[in-house]
C-alpha cells in the first residue's frame, strides 16, 4: 500500500521525517510494518524552479535555437540556450539548473552550445518525466506562477510516498490514518481526528430512500445517507494531487471522494445514483443461483448464490463490498446521491471476489476486516467533502442499521508472562504505556497482573500472546536475547527413509553421478509419451502405474499439470537438455517421489532414477556400452546394501516405448521385479537429435529398502588357498550369459567364491552364431583344504551346469 | 692338489662372478666353477686320492670356498637382478601427465548440500529429521495451522490445488502438525522438502524447497528462539555473522519474526545481493501459536515451543554466489560439478 508523507501529517506530525524519511521507514519497519519502497518526489526535482524569461533573442551561431535571459529568483538572471520553439519573452517556464538530477538520470550542467554559454535548461513535461498532457515542447505556466519557487512545491511534487508491506493481521493499517494512529504510539504523539459534516438539512434521508438489511449475518451494519443536488466534474486540484501521489487515478468529484475517504479512514465507501435506484429502494440480500449483475467495469457475471449483493426494487446494483453495478454508478449526469458505508462479512468478501475474480481495493479491506464502529462517522467524513468538492444538500435522519454492535473480549495477562515468553526481563512500566499507547483499556488486578481490553480495529489482538507481541515489537525484537534452550530429552531417531535416502544418494555419487532434482509436477503429454499407454507392463517391471496423472486444478502452464508418475521422463529431459547445452557426456541420479492415486488417498512413492549419456573420452576410457555403466552402479548399490540375491532379466516382449530393444532388462531383488535399466531407443534419440547414446534406469526404493539397514552378519575367512580354473565354453550367440554362470553358482554350492567371464569372442573361427565364452572359476573349501578330487568333481558340475542351462560345450 | 691351486680357483671363480654382465652369464659362470664337472666339484673328487689323514682338513677347505663362492654368487645374481629391474623400470616408463579418463566424482545436488549441512548442525542441538506428504490435506496445510478457509493469509501463499480438500503443500509447515499429533513433547524436529507456490519468474520456482525447525518444550521463549537461529546461522555461514529479528506476522506463530542476517558476501557494508542494505532475508520463525497446539491437541501452556522456516534455494544463493535461481531445477552438469 502507497502512503503520503504529506497527507500522514494531517493526522500525526510527521514534518519532521520530510527532510528524513529514511528514519521514519526504520520506525515502521522494526514495528513490523515493512517499507519496501521510499519515493521522494521533492528531490526529484531538486534544483528545478519557475522561470521568468526576460529576453529571448536568436542564438548567434544557430539558427533553430534560441538564447533566453531567465529570471530564476529574485534579480538573479541566467542565460541559457533552448532548441524549442514554443516560449517567448514573458512566459513562465520550469528551469532546470546546473545540480539538477531528471529522470533518465540525466544530470543538468554549465555547458557552452555552439560557443554560447547556456547555465540550465527549460523543460518539458517529458523531461521532468510527468505524464501530463501530450504537449510537446516546453511548459508554459500560469503567469501567476511565482519566480523562483521551487517547482516541487509549485507543482505540489513535494511530498514523500511510501510503499507499505501491511501483513494480513494489521488491516488496521490500511489507511492513512490507521497508519497514523500506529504512529502516534510509535512517535508518542497525539493524533488528530478527522473533521466530518455535522450540520444537516432538515430533509430525512429516511423519507427519500427505503433499506432493508436481509442478512445481517454478512452485512452486519449498514449506513447510508441521502445527498441531493451534487454537481458531478472534475475534482480540484488538491484531490487529484493526493489521489495521484499514491498512484490513484482521479474519476470525478464524486468517486474520487468515495476513493479518498476508503484511502484516508479504511473503511470502503459506495456512492449510488439515486435516481437510478428503482423504487427508491436498497436491498441487502444474498444472491439467487445464476441471479445476472454487470460491474461498472462491464464483467458480466452470474451468481453462484453465495454472493451478497446490493439490490433495488428491481435489480442488482452493486455486489457487496467488491464492486459496484453499471446501472447505478454516479455519472456526470448523477445529482442525486445515496452514500452508502457498511460493514461486511470478511470471508464472504474475499469469497466472492476471488470466485468472479473481482480484485478491487475495497474487497481487499474487506477481506482483511474494517472496523464496524466507524462506519457512521466515515460516511459523514465523506459527505463532507462531497459538499466541499460537488456541492449539493446532505439529509438529515441517515440510516445506521447495526443489531448487534461489535465487542472485544478482555484478555488476561500478567508481567511474568510477558518476561518468560520473551526470555527476557519485562519493563512493567513500559508495559503498561505501550498498550495504552495501542488505546488498550488496562485495567490492573494484583501482583503484576493485569486484564486488558484492546481496541476495536484491532482484529489481531484476540489472547494474552498477542499481548506479548506487542510489546516485543513497541520495545523494539533487538533486546531479544540469544539463548539456547537446554535439551531435557533424550534425541529421537531420524526419519529412516530419509536416512537411508541419503544413503543411497552418497553411494551414487561415487560411481561419478550427480544429483538431480526435478519438479514433482510436469507435462502430461511429455510423460505419456515416455510411459506409454500400457501402463501394466510398467507394473510388472515392479513399478506400478497409475493410467492418468493426478492432475492440478490451476496448473502454472501445460508444462506443469500434472503430478508425475516416473522419474525417467525428468531424468530424459535433463540428458537431451545438457547435450543440447554442449554437455557430450555425464551422469545424473535422482531419489524422489512418484505419484499415484489409490481410491481417496494419494500415494507417493520413492524412487531412484538414473541416466547416463556420451561415452567419456579419453586413452584409457572405458569402451563398454552405457547400460553396463548404469548396471554396475546398480549392483554396487544393493551390495551396498547387503543385498545379494539379485538378477537382470532379459525379456524380448513388450519392452516400455523408450527403450531399446535389445537393451533393456527388469531389475530383480530377491524374486521381486524392482524397475528396469535400459539404453534410450534409438529412434528416440534420433528424434531429438541428441547425436549421443542415452542409458537410463528407475528403481522403487520401497522395495529395495524392506528391512533396511540390514544386519552385518560376520562370516569367518577361510584359511585355504583358493584355486582357480579356467573354461572355454562354446554356445549359442543369442543365449544369455548370465543363465549359465546362474547355474554353475547353484552346481557348485558354497565352494564356489567368484566365477568371472574374461573372455568372449564371435568371429571367423567359430561358426556363425556361436560364441566363445572363456570363464575363470575360483574355489575354496570353507571348512577343509579342497583336493584334487574335490576340483575335478566341480569343474565337472561347471561343465554340466554349462551345458544344461544354455547347452554350452567345452572348447 | 695343494690349497693354492684352490686359491686360485677360489680367486677364478670371484673374478668371474664379478664379471658376468647378464644373469645367464652369471649362471654359466656359476656351472663352470660349482657345477658337476666344475673345477670346485673336480677338486671334490680329487680328494679320494688323499692320503686318510689329510681327508679332512682338505675336505674342510673345499666346504668353505664352495660357500664362499655359493654366497659371491647370490650377491651377484641379486645386484644383477638389480640392474635388469632398473632398467627394465626406465622401459616401462609413463607419461603421468596423461589425462586419465576418471569420471567427475558425483556431486551433491547444492539443495541437497544445503539441508544436509543444516542437519548436521542441528542434530547437534538434538532436532531429528522428519518428512511429510507432498499432496497434503488442506487441514495439515492451512487449517491446522490456524489458517481458516477464506482467511486472508492464504493470499501469502499462492496455492496449488489437487482436489476440494488436497493442495500441493506451500510450506514445510504441516509437518510441525504430524509430528505434535504422533510424538510425545519434549520434541526437536527438523523438517524439510519440496514446497509449491504458484509463482514462476526470475526469483521465484514453482517447486522450490524450506527446512523447518520446531522445538517443544516446558519453557520456550523468543530468546531461546533466537538464540537457536543465531548459532545455526552462525555455524552455517560461518563466524562473525550477526543475525536481526523483525517483527512480522504468521498465523502459527506470535510473536512472529523475519530473521535478517548480515551480508555474507559484504559482511554488512553493502552490495548488490543486499541490495546495499547490508541485511538479507532468510527465513520466518515465531513462537507456536496456542491455536496451533489447540488443534494438534497438546496441552497449552504445559507445553510450549517454537518454529521457523528457510528457503533453501535462498540459504544456497546466498551461500554460493549463485546468480539465477532457476539453475537448480535445469540439472545442467556444469553447475551440478561445482558443488
Amino acid at each position: 500500500m502507497k502512503i503520503s508523507l504529506k497527507w500522514l501529517n494531517d493526522f500525526v506530525d510527521v514534518a519532521e521525517y520530510f527532510a528524513n524519511p529514511n528514519a521514519l521507514a526504520d520506525i515502521l519497519t522494526k514495528a513490523g510494518l515493512e517499507v519496501e519502497e521510499i519515493q521522494n518526489r521533492a528531490q526529484d526535482f531538486n534544483h528545478v524552479v519557475v522561470g521568468y524569461i526576460k529576453t529571448k533573442d536568436k542564438h548567434p551561431n544557430a539558427d533553430k535555437l534560441s538564447l533566453c535571459q531567465v529570471e530564476i529568483a529574485d534579480g538573479k538572471v541566467e542565460q541559457i540556450v533552448c532548441g524549442a520553439q514554443n516560449h517567448k519573452a514573458g512566459d513562465k517556464v520550469i528551469v532546470a539548473l546546473p545540480g539538477a538530477v531528471l529522470p533518465g538520470n540525466f544530470a543538468i550542467k554549465k555547458s557552452k552550445i555552439r560557443d554560447i554559454e547556456s547555465n540550465g535548461m527549460l523543460c518539458s513535461y517529458k523531461e521532468l518525466g510527468l505524464p501530463e498532457s501530450g504537449l510537446d515542447g516546453i511548459v508554459i505556466l500560469d503567469s501567476s506562477a511565482k519566480t523562483g519557487q521551487g517547482f516541487a512545491e509549485f507543482g505540489g511534487y513535494d511530498d514523500v510516498t511510501f510503499e507499505l508491506k501491511v501483513t494480513p493481521n494489521r488491516a488496521d493499517c490500511l489507511s492513512h490514518f490507521g497508519l497514523a494512529r500506529e504512529l502516534g504510539c510509535l512517535l508518542d504523539k497525539p493524533v488528530k481526528p478527522a473533521e466530518v459534516l455535522t450540520k444537516f438539512s432538515k430533509s430525512s434521508t429516511k423519507d427519500k430512500m427505503k433499506l432493508e438489511v436481509l442478512d445481517i449475518e454478512l452485512c452486519p451494519r449498514y449506513c447510508g445517507r441521502y445527498i441531493s443536488g451534487v454537481k458531478v466534474g472534475p475534482s480540484p486540484a488538491w484531490l487529484k494531487a493526493r489521489l495521484e501521489a499514491i498512484g490513484m487515478n482521479s474519476i470525478n468529484n464524486v468517486v474520487d471522494v468515495t476513493n479518498y475517504v476508503m484511502l484516508e479512514m479504511g473503511q470502503p465507501l459506495h456512492a449510488f445514483d439515486a435516481d437510478s435506484l428503482s423504487g427508491a429502494q436498497v436491498k441487502v440480500r444474498k444472491a439467487q443461483k445464476n441471479e445476472k449483475f454487470k460491474t461498472l467495469k462491464e464483467q458480466d457475471l452470474v451468481m453462484t448464490g453465495e454472493e451478497l449483493l446490493i439490490c433495488d426494487a428491481e435489480k442488482p446494483v452493486a455486489m457487496a463490498g467488491v464492486i459496484g453495478g453499471m446501472n447505478s454508478g454516479v455519472s456526470e449526469k448523477t445529482t442525486n446521491l445515496f452514500l452508502e458505508s457498511a460493514s461486511f462479512g470478511a470471508m464472504s468478501i474475499r469469497k466472492s471476489s476471488r470466485m468472479h475474480g473481482v480484485d478491487t481495493d475495497s474487497a481487499y479491506r474487506f477481506s482483511r476486516g474494517v472496523d464496524q464502529s466507524g462506519a457512521a462517522n466515515i460516511m459523514d467524513r465523506a459527505a463532507l467533502l462531497i459538499q466541499q468538492v460537488a456541492g449539493g444538500e446532505a439529509f438529515d435522519q441517515a440510516y445506521d442499521i447495526y443489531s448487534k454492535p461489535q465487542v472485544k473480549k478482555p484478555i488476561s495477562i500478567s508481567i511474568n508472562k510477558v518476561s518468560d515468553r520473551l526470555g527476557y526481563p519485562a519493563d512493567e512500566k513500559l508495559f503498561v504505556s505501550y498498550m495504552k499507547g495501542l488505546q488498550i483499556k488496562v485495567e490492573e488486578k494484583q501482583n503484576g497482573e493485569y486484564v486488558m481490553t484492546p481496541p476495536l480495529f484491532r482484529f489481531d489482538i484476540e489472547q494474552d500472546m498477542d499481548l506479548v507481541e506487542e510489546y516485543a515489537r513497541l520495545h523494539g525484537y533487538e533486546h531479544i536475547q540469544d539463548t539456547i534452550p537446554a535439551l531435557r530429552a533424550e534425541p529421537a531417531t531420524h526419519d529412516a527413509g530419509y536416512l537411508m535416502s541419503q544413503k543411497i544418494a552418497q553411494m551414487i555419487r561415487t560411481e561419478g553421478f550427480h544429483q538431480a532434482f526435478n519438479y514433482a509436477f510436469t507435462s502430461d503429454v511429455a510423460e505419456k509419451k515416455i510411459i506409454g499407454s500400457d501402463v501394466a507392463r510398467w507394473k510388472v517391471m515392479g513399478l506400478s502405474t497409475d493410467a492418468e496423472g493426478i492432475k492440478i486444478k490451476n496448473p502454472l502452464s501445460e508444462d506443469l499439470n500434472v503430478m508425475r508418475r516416473t522419474l525417467t521422463q525428468g531424468l530424459w529431459k535433463n540428458a537431451l537438455e545438457n547435450i543440447r547445452a554442449g554437455n557430450m557426456s555425464g551422469s545424473l541420479f535422482e531419489i524422489g517421489s512418484v505419484f499415484s492415486k489409490q481410491e481417496a488417498t494419494y500415494v507417493e512413492s520413492r524412487r531412484l532414477g538414473l541416466v547416463t549419456w556420451g561415452q567419456s573420452l579419453g586413452v584409457y576410457a572405458s569402451e563398454a556400452p552405457l547400460i553396463y555403466q548404469i548396471k554396475t552402479t546398480i549392483e554396487k548399490l544393493f551390495l551396498s546394501l547387503q543385498i545379494t540375491s539379485f538378477s537382470f532379466v532379459q525379456i524380448s516382449q513388450n519392452p516400455p516405448p523408450f527403450v531399446h530393444q535389445g537393451q533393456w532388462a527388469t531389475v530383480m531383488v530377491e524374486g521381486q521385479n524392482v524397475g528396469y535399466i535400459g539404453t534410450a531407443h534409438p529412434g528416440l534419440i534420433l528424434e531429438e537429435k541428441a547425436r549421443v547414446p542415452v542409458a537410463m534406469a528407475e528403481i522403487d526404493l520401497q522395495a529395495v529398502l524392506k528391512g533396511q539397514p540390514r544386519p552385518v552378519k560376520f562370516k569367518p575367512l577361510s584359511k585355504f588357498q583358493s584355486v582357480d580354473r579356467d573354461f572355454a565354453f562354446v554356445m549359442e550367440s543369442e543365449k544369455p550369459i548370465g543363465d549359465l554362470l546362474k547355474e554353475a553358482k547353484k552346481a557348485c554350492g558354497n565352494s564356489l567364491k567368484e566365477l568371472f567371464v574374461f573372455d568372449i569372442y564371435e568371429g571367423d573361427k567359430l561358426p556363425s552364431g556361436q560364441k566363445s565364452v572363456a570363464l575363470r572359476a575360483l574355489f575354496q573349501g570353507g571348512d577343509i583344504a579342497l583336493s584334487d578330487t574335490d576340483l575335478q568333481s566341480l569343474s565337472q558340475k561347471v561343465i554340466e551346469a554349462a551345458k544344461k542351462s544354455v547347452n554350452a560345450t567345452l572348447r | 692338489m695343494s690349497q693354492t691351486q684352490l686359491n686360485q680357483i677360489k680367486s677364478d671363480a670371484l673374478k668371474a662372478f664379478t664379471l658376468a654382465a647378464t644373469s645367464q652369464d652369471l649362471y654359466n659362470q656359476k656351472v663352470q666353477f660349482l657345477g658337476k664337472s666344475g673345477a670346485l666339484t673336480e677338486a671334490m673328487k680329487m680328494m679320494a686320492s688323499l692320503p686318510k689323514e689329510e681327508k679332512p682338513a682338505f675336505g674342510k677347505m673345499v666346504n668353505e670356498v664352495k660357500s664362499e663362492l655359493e654366497t659371491a654368487y647370490d650377491q651377484a645374481e641379486l645386484s644383477l637382478k638389480n640392474r635388469e629391474i632398473n632398467s627394465q623400470m626406465l622401459s616401462e616408463k609413463l607419461d603421468l601427465t596423461l589425462p586419465t579418463a576418471a569420471r567427475d566424482p558425483g556431486k551433491e545436488h547444492p539443495i541437497h548440500k544445503v539441508t544436509n549441512e543444516i542437519f548436521g548442525i542441528m542434530a547437534r542441538l538434538g532436532y531429528s529429521l522428519r518428512t511429510g506428504p507432498l499432496i497434503e490435506k488442506d487441514y495439515y496445510n492451512f487449517e491446522a495451522l490456524n489458517i481458516p478457509p477464506n482467511h486472508p493469509a492464504r493470499d501469502m501463499q499462492d496455492t496449488f490445488f489437487v482436489d476440494e480438500t488436497h493442495v500441493l503443500r506451500t510450506h514445510t509447515s504441516p509437518i510441525q502438525i504430524h509430528s505434535l499429533e504422533n510424538e510425545k513433547p519434549p520434541l526437536r524436529i527438523i523438517g524439510t522438502g519440496s514446497v509449491f507456490r504458484v509463482d514462476s519468474d526470475i526469483s521465484h520456482l514453482p517447486n522450490f524447497h524450506q527446512i523447518e525447525g520446531m522445538c517443544v518444550d516446558e519453557k520456550v521463549s523468543m530468546s531461546d528462539l533466537k538464540g537457536t537461529i543465531t548459532f545455526f546461522v552462525r555455524e552455517f555461514f560461518g563466524p562473525g555473522l550477526k543475525t536481526r529479528f523483525r517483527p512480522s506476522f504468521f498465523p502459527f506463530t506470535e510473536p512472529s519474526a523475519e530473521v535478517d542476517c548480515s551480508c555474507p558476501i559484504c559482511k554488512g557494508k553493502g552490495c548488490s545481493l543486499c541490495k546495499q542494505t547490508g541485511w538479507i532475508e532468510i527465513g520466518g520463525c515465531g513462537l507456536i501459536n496456542p491455536k496451533v497446539f489447540e488443534f494438534a491437541k497438546v496441552e497449552y501452556p504445559k507445553w510450549q515451543g517454537f518454529a521457523f522456516g528457510f528457503g533453501v534455494e535462498r540459504m544456497a544463493i546466498i551461500k554460493y554466489g549463485v546468480d539465477d535461481i532457476r539453475l537448480f531445477p535445469g540439472n545442467d552438469v556444469r553447475f551440478l560439478k561445482q558443488f
